[in-house]
C-alpha cells in the first residue's frame, strides 16, 4: 500500500467516525427531547466541540493531502467529496445541539397524541437509520446503500410537510399547546434538514466512487 | 468552437527493434496548436512514439516501422521524404539541453544557416524573435556572443527551443525537456509551452505527471508498447476510463 493509500485509509476511516459521533448526537438529543433531560442536553453541548474540532482535523489532513501527495483521479475524489461531507456532518451536529436548546424552554410533557400525529418519532427514527446507513455506505463504499437514503429523505420531507396542518388542527382544539407547537415543528425542521444533509453525503459518495454528479438531478 | 485541425495521425503503427516490439498498433491523432503529453512508465514506448514522428529512429539498429504516420498531411516514412525536411518541420528539444559550444547568436542561426540562408538582416531577425519567444531574449541580449555553455541550465534549454523554433517548425517534440532543471527553469519551461502552443503543436514526453496535467490538452497513457489510453488531460487526470490509466497515475502500479 502507497502512502498516500495509507493516509486515505485513515482519512476515511475518520469520517465514519465522525458520521458516529453525529449519529451519537442525535441519538442522544432524540432521547434528551422526548425525556425533558437536561442532563443529556449538556452532554450534546460539550460532544459538540468535540465534532467541531474533529472536523477541523480532517479539514486540515485534506489540506495536507492536496499540497504533499497532489492526488488525482479516484483519490483526488475521495478527497473532494469528504472536504464537502465533513461540513455537512458538522451541520447535522449543530442540529443535534439546536435541538438540545429547546428543552430547558420546555415546560411540560410532550401530548402523546400529537406526537403520533406528527410522525416525530417516526421521523427522528428514520434520520437515525440514515445515519447508520450512511456509516456503512461511506465504509463499504456501498453505493446501493446511499442510493436507498435518498428515499428516505423523501419520507422526511413528508412529514414536514404534512406537519404545520396536523400542528394548526391541534391547536384549535389546545391553544395552550402552541408553545409546544412551536418547539416541535422547529425540531421536525431540523430533523428534515438532517435528511437532506444525509442526502448530500450520499451524493458526494456517488460522486467519489462513480465520479457521476448527482446533486440537482432527479435521476441519481 | 470549431474543432482544431489534426496536425499529426498515426494509423496501425508498430515498431521493431529487433524482434522485440516497442509500439503496437498504435492510432492516434494530434490536434495543431495543442500540447500532447506522453506519460507512462519506463519502457512503455513513449519516448520511441516520440521519437519516430521525426525518424529518429531510422538507424537504430534493428528498427523497423509498420503502419502511417502522417504530419500535415503528409505520410512521412514515404521513401520520397527528405529526413532533413522533416526535421525542418518537425524539431526535436532533448532532456538535457545540448547547446552547440558556439555563441548564443551562432546556436540560433544555426539551423538557418545549414538551410544555406545567407541574408544576414533575414537571420537576424529570426534569432531576435526565437528568443524572445522562449523569453531569454532580456536576459541575452547584451551577450548575444558569449558562449551558450556560460549559460544556466535552465537558460541553455530555453536557447535550444529557440535553436528548435528559428527555423519555424510546425510541430515540436520535446522528451523530458525540464527533467535536468531546477524548479524555476521547470516553471519557465512550463509557461513557455502555454505561450508556444498558439503557434505550434507540441508533443511532451514527461515523467512527471503533475506537469502532464499542468501543461498538455490531451494525454496519452501507455503501458507496454500500447496506447492504453488517450483523452482530454482533464478526463484523464479526474476520471480516467481504463484502470491501468487510474492505477498508474494514482501509483498503485504493478
Amino acid at each position: 500500500m502507497t502512502q498516500l493509500e495509507t493516509t486515505l485509509k485513515a482519512l476515511k476511516s475518520s469520517t465514519v467516525e465522525m458520521i458516529t459521533m453525529a449519529k451519537i448526537q442525535l441519538q442522544k438529543s432524540k432521547e434528551a427531547f422526548l425525556n425533558k433531560d437536561q442532563d443529556l442536553a449538556d452532554e450534546i453541548f460539550i460532544s459538540e466541540k468535540h465534532l467541531n474540532n474533529f472536523e477541523l482535523r480532517i479539514d486540515r489532513d485534506c489540506e495536507n493531502i492536496f499540497a504533499l501527495h497532489n492526488p488525482v483521479a479516484s483519490d483526488l475524489r475521495l478527497v473532494i467529496a469528504i472536504l464537502k461531507v465533513i461540513s455537512d456532518i458538522e451541520r447535522i451536529g449543530d442540529h443535534a445541539e439546536g435541538i438540545a436548546s429547546y428543552i430547558s424552554e420546555l415546560d411540560k410533557k410532550f401530548e402523546k397524541d400529537l406526537f403520533a400525529k406528527l410522525r416525530f418519532t417516526e421521523m427522528y427514527d428514520l434520520a437515525l437509520q440514515m445515519l447508520e446507513m450512511l456509516e456503512d455506505a461511506f465504509d463499504r463504499e456501498d453505493l446501493s446503500l446511499a442510493r436507498k437514503i435518498f428515499k428516505l429523505d423523501k419520507s422526511l420531507n413528508e412529514i414536514k410537510l404534512a406537519a404545520p396542518d396536523v400542528i394548526t388542527t391541534y391547536l384549535r382544539n389546545d391553544s395552550e399547546a402552541t408553545k409546544q407547537a412551536l418547539f416541535l415543528f422547529s425540531t421536525i425542521r431540523k430533523l428534515e434538514r438532517v435528511g437532506d444533509l444525509c442526502k448530500n453525503i450520499s451524493e458526494q459518495l456517488i460522486f467519489y466512487v462513480e465520479a457521476k454528479v448527482v446533486k440537482h438531478r432527479s435521476e441519481k | 468552437m470549431s474543432e482544431k485541425k489534426i496536425m499529426l495521425e498515426a494509423r496501425n503503427v508498430d515498431v521493431f527493434y529487433g524482434e522485440f516490439q516497442a509500439i503496437k498498433n498504435i492510432d492516434m491523432k494530434i490536434k495543431e496548436k495543442s500540447v500532447t503529453a506522453f506519460i507512462g512508465p519506463s519502457g512503455c514506448g513513449k519516448s520511441t512514439f516520440l521519437r519516430v514522428l521525426n525518424r529518429m529512429n531510422d538507424y537504430v539498429e534493428g528498427f523497423a516501422l509498420r503502419g502511417e504516420i502522417e504530419i500535415n498531411g503528409e505520410k512521412i516514412y514515404r521513401k520520397s521524404v527528405k529526413v532533413e525536411e522533416l526535421r525542418k518541420k518537425v524539431g526535436m528539444v532533448f532532456q538535457k539541453p545540448n547547446p552547440f559550444p558556439k555563441s548564443i547568436y551562432e546556436n540560433v542561426a544555426f539551423g538557418l544557416k545549414i538551410q544555406g540562408i545567407t541574408d544576414k538582416t533575414f537571420i537576424e531577425e529570426r534569432v531576435i524573435s526565437s528568443l524572445k519567444q522562449v523569453a531569454l531574449w532580456d536576459e541575452v541580449k547584451d551577450q548575444l556572443k558569449k558562449s551558450a555553455l556560460a549559460l544556466s541550465g535552465g537558460q541553455q534549454q530555453r536557447l535550444c527551443i529557440a535553436r528548435t523554433l528559428a527555423v519555424e517548425p510546425s510541430v515540436i517534440l520535446m522528451d523530458e525537456p525540464t527533467s535536468a532543471l531546477d524548479p524555476i527553469s521547470t516553471s519557465k519551461i512550463e509557461e513557455l509551452l502555454h505561450e508556444l502552443k498558439k503557434k505550434y503543436t507540441i508533443v511532451i514526453v514527461t515523467h512527471n505527471m503533475q506537469q502532464a496535467a499542468r501543461v498538455s490538452d490531451d494525454t496519452a497513457f501507455f503501458y507496454m508498447g500500447e496506447l492504453i489510453e488517450f483523452d482530454k488531460t482533464d478526463k484523464i487526470f479526474t476520471n480516467p476510463s481504463m484502470e491501468k490509466t487510474e492505477n498508474y497515475i494514482t501509483g498503485r502500479f504493478g
